[in-house]
């Protein structure tokens, strides 16, 4: 059975990385005794995926996990059990049992919605950057090479609101595999070297699929709903 | 916490992890840190840290946070922006705690030890702190001569820490319900076996820099100091679980402690020495906490920790059975410490270590004879059955560790060195092609012998940074083959180890310029500084040659003599001689040697 959940990580555990966030979920789905199945071969692994890696720093309220267990478990005590076990601020919200045949859950993700607080008091800088025809960056690319390239149509969305001495940016950015905006990059686009200056927090709200031209909350994507309901 | 964003590896700072505690500060009586003064991947890589650190919160009253010490770039972060060294847990500044308790583990993190306290805005010199500061103690195997951190201690506790920490905390309650004086509390404590407080206490030096006396100061201190050990090992309290360090750390696994103490009596060793006697935990305790230890932290391996696991009595009855729960749990058995024999390289077949195919050995020496002076009773057929056996199970990356300076070395030694690699190597390349994989991979390493308090060559001198240099460039030329990589540890380092290692009080002046001149993570190589460290041995007048390359009459008072670690003086000198003739010791199964270990009337010394 194919379990999906929705996930917190917030305060200190931001400062996790991606690597060592995944390699705490597998010790704790082993410490829940949630029957997960292994890969074949000869140095077995645990199948528990993420949807897209987290940048150290960044918060989120909108991560998501996926357990493949040996035999049909509930859903919401999966929920339940891991949440007794697993660190501060990281929380299950949501679980829920995907179709046995849907894609991979890395491959759903298409698009990601941030929040980025930040300590400026005026937002003329991002608005003039971000309504120029084209915003070109140089990155570097596998090859460690730098190329340019232009973010204007990574950039999908974006809202300005003000708050006491604060900005708060919320932006939909292309994600995934296919193409992908960090919002660090969307930063250092916007302010440049100035950045260093500048302190901010990024907390990531939700992922997308893309789906018949609109894009939803990787939530309400492949459920299963019958099995949901059932193994309640 | 804003800083966090500008520094390496934050997670390293953060705590919370699976397994930690957290408790509520007004709801506890006793707040203690568990100091381990080097990084965070290192110190969660530490046995006795996991233990202690679940022993202590066990308790009720009792809230245990762990600290280590801050990275260079985390350092500059704290100063920078005057935020004080705290707990992982609550993140509460050290300067609040009850007591600080530093583990010492080697000497090179010793100067972390005070950059640690400088950073909690702490005093370093235990007499310039008051009542509101927290007590700072110190345990661990560098405890058994705690000389040269005396002045900044307030006391040392000598032996296994789960013997006496719940007295000593519970006699803290009660004097810190009662409002009474640091004073009163290190007074009382003074009748308590295994402590040691270095302030009642003064010691005056003859004029040629040895020790003539050590003075008691307060009519309570005792003159000889034991160390206390357990003896019921099956009784003991042993963590069912383990804090699941955020980065992986040195040994990312969990850890089962199968015995303490050795029988084997190698002269260099001082564990083998401090932890006599050999205590063991029966099989059933074991798989008992080796089910729970599993099921508690969801780790890929289980380590079987001890001095030289294959010395385990029922160790085939107990692996089968452990075999047995792992795979069952898909959980794989790694043994470090074995010995090289046939049953041993059985063992690894067994639990399927064999596809590491990377093998370590240790014959420390490269003759018989020599490595019958330090009592490693190991002959060269057996050294090359051994590796035969391991390339014919699959191997063909070996390294092989051994130690330059060893008493008695001569050349012929250094060259044994070269002369045993390279008859490895030939009687690889003798073997048919379809007994062994691909070319061989054997690494020599050297290491630099220091002499340790507690054996029978803390009387030895060791060698000069010019003997090692020498003896390293004879090695590297005498290793001629591709297939062999010889790699050594440097000189410097270890005779600075030597240095602390039997230093005196006058040492700790030494330590402490070393700090204040800048000197930390002496044990990380780009970190260490010999020119910083020569300066501060000028301005300490603490002459290295003194404490490193002096060979010592067994008639000196030596810095560690008031401590009883039950092996007797005599028998280290007994074994002092019997190392000059080159004469072995049986191990303590085969035939007791009366050391003197049988005063703590357990473990093998009573099995029969």
């Amino acid at each position: 059975m194919r379990i999906r959940g929705k996930f917190t990580k917030e305060g200190d555990v931001k400062f996790v990385g991606h690597l060592d966030t995944m390699r705490m979920f597998q010790r704790a789905v082993k410490v829940a005794k949630i029957p997960v199945a292994y890969s074949e071969g000869f140095n077995p692994h645990l199948k528990v995926y993420f949807a897209m890696p987290l940048p150290v720093g960044v918060e989120s309220i909108g991560e998501y996990i996926e357990i493949k267990t040996k035999i049909d478990v509930s859903p919401v005590q999966v929920k339940e059990t891991l949440n007794n076990i697993l660190p501060k601020g990281i929380r299950l919200v949501d679980c829920f049992v995907v179709e046995e045949n849907a894609a991979t859950l890395m491959s759903k993700v298409d698009m990601a919605l941030y929040e980025i607080v930040l300590n400026i008091e005026n937002p003329e800088k991002i608005i003039k950057v971000l309504e120029q025809p084209s915003i070109i960056i140089t990155k570097r690319n596998k090859k460690k090479k730098f190329v340019e390239q232009d973010i204007k149509s990574f950039i999908l969305e974006y809202a300005l609101n003000q708050n006491n001495e604060q900005i708060i940016l919320s932006t939909k950015l292309k994600a995934g595999s296919k193409e992908n905006l960090s919002p660090e990059l969307l930063l250092e686009a916007i302010f440049g070297e100035k950045l260093d200056t500048i302190t901010y927090d990024i907390k990531r709200i939700e992922l997308f699929a893309e789906q018949d031209e609109a894009f939803i909350p990787l939530k309400n994507v492949d459920i299963n709903t019958l099995k949901t309901m059932y193994c309640a | 916490m804003e800083i966090l964003k500008k520094v390496d590896k934050p997670a390293r700072y953060i705590g919370g992890e699976l397994n930690s505690y957290n408790k509520n500060l007004d709801e506890i009586s006793i707040h203690f840190a568990f100091a381990f003064p080097d990084v965070y991947e290192v110190a969660m890589s530490h046995l006795g840290m996991h233990i202690l650190y679940q022993f202590l919160n066990r308790r009720q009253d009792t809230f245990c946070e762990r600290v280590f010490a801050p990275w260079i770039d985390m350092e500059e972060q704290l100063r920078k922006n005057k935020i004080e060294l705290f707990g992982l847990e609550s993140k509460t500044p050290l300067s609040k705690f009850d007591f600080i308790g530093f583990t010492l583990q080697y000497e090179m993190s010793y100067t972390n030890i005070l950059n640690m306290l400088e950073l909690s805005n702490i005093p370093v010199f235990a007499q310039d702190r008051t009542n509101e500061h927290p007590l700072i103690i110190a345990g661990g195997p560098c405890v058994y001569n705690p000389e040269p951190l005396a002045p900044f201690i307030d006391f040392f506790y000598i032996g296994e820490g789960e013997v006496l920490l719940d007295e000593i905390l519970d006699l803290y309650k009660q004097y810190k319900n009662k409002g009474k004086t640091k004073e009163q509390f290190l007074e009382t404590i003074l009748s308590i076996d295994g402590i040691y407080v270095p302030k009642y206490y003064q010691v005056t030096y003859n004029e040629d820099g040895t020790i003539k006396d050590r003075i008691n100061i307060h009519e309570k201190a005792k003159n000889i100091i034991n160390k206390v050990v357990v003896t019921d090992m099956d009784e003991l309290y042993y963590p069912t679980t383990q804090v699941i360090p955020w980065i992986q750390s040195v040994f990312d696994r969990v850890t089962l402690e199968v015995f303490r103490g050795c029988l084997r009596g190698c002269r260099f060793c001082q564990a083998g020495m401090i932890y006599r006697p050999v205590r063991e935990k029966s099989k059933e305790t074991l798989i008992k906490y080796a089910k729970e230890l599993i099921e508690n932290t969801g780790y890929e391996e289980i380590s079987l920790a001890s001095l030289s696991t294959s010395d385990y009595k029922e160790l085939e009855v107990f692996i089968d059975k452990l075999l047995e729960i792992c795979s069952e749990n898909m959980v794989n058995i790694s043994l470090p410490s074995l010995r090289i024999d046939k049953f041993s390289l059985d063992l690894m077949q067994k639990i399927q270590e064999v596809r590491k195919s990377s093998l370590t050995f240790a014959p420390e020496a490269g003759t018989k004879r020599l490595r019958d002076v330090i009592n490693k009773n190991i002959s060269e057929q057996e050294i090359l059955d051994g590796c035969k056996l391991a390339f014919s199970g699959g191997f063909n990356r070996v390294k092989l560790y051994f130690m330059l300076g060893l008493p008695t070395e001569t050349i012929e030694d250094v060259y044994g060195i070269a002369n045993l690699s390279e008859d490895i190597a030939r009687m690889y390349y003798g073997l048919d092609k379809s007994e062994r994989t691909g070319s061989l991979n054997l690494v020599v390493s050297t290491s630099c012998f220091v002499p340790k308090a507690f054996t029978p060559f803390q009387w030895e001198a060791q060698d000069t940074t010019e003997e090692f240099i020498k003896k390293h460039i004879l090695l590297k030329n005498a290793i001629k083959r591709k297939s062999i990589k010889y790699n050594h540890h440097d000189a410097k380092t270890s005779i600075l180890e030597a240095v602390i290692a039997r230093g005196d009080r006058r040492v700790a002046n030494l330590i402490y310029e070393a700090h204040k001149l800048g000197c930390k993570f002496d044990g990380w190589s780009e970190h260490f500084n010999a020119e910083l460290w020569q300066e501060a041995s000028r301005k300490s007048n603490v002459n290295f040659a003194f404490y490193a390359h002096r060979k010592r009459d067994y008639n000196e008072n030596l810095p560690w003599d008031f401590i009883n670690i039950g092996v007797r003086k005599q028998f280290l000198i007994q074994e002092s001689k019997k190392a000059q003739q080159a004469v072995t010791t049986p191990q303590c199964r085969d035939k007791c040697s009366a050391c003197g270990a049988n005063r703590f009337n357990g473990g093998v010394c009573y099995e029969n």
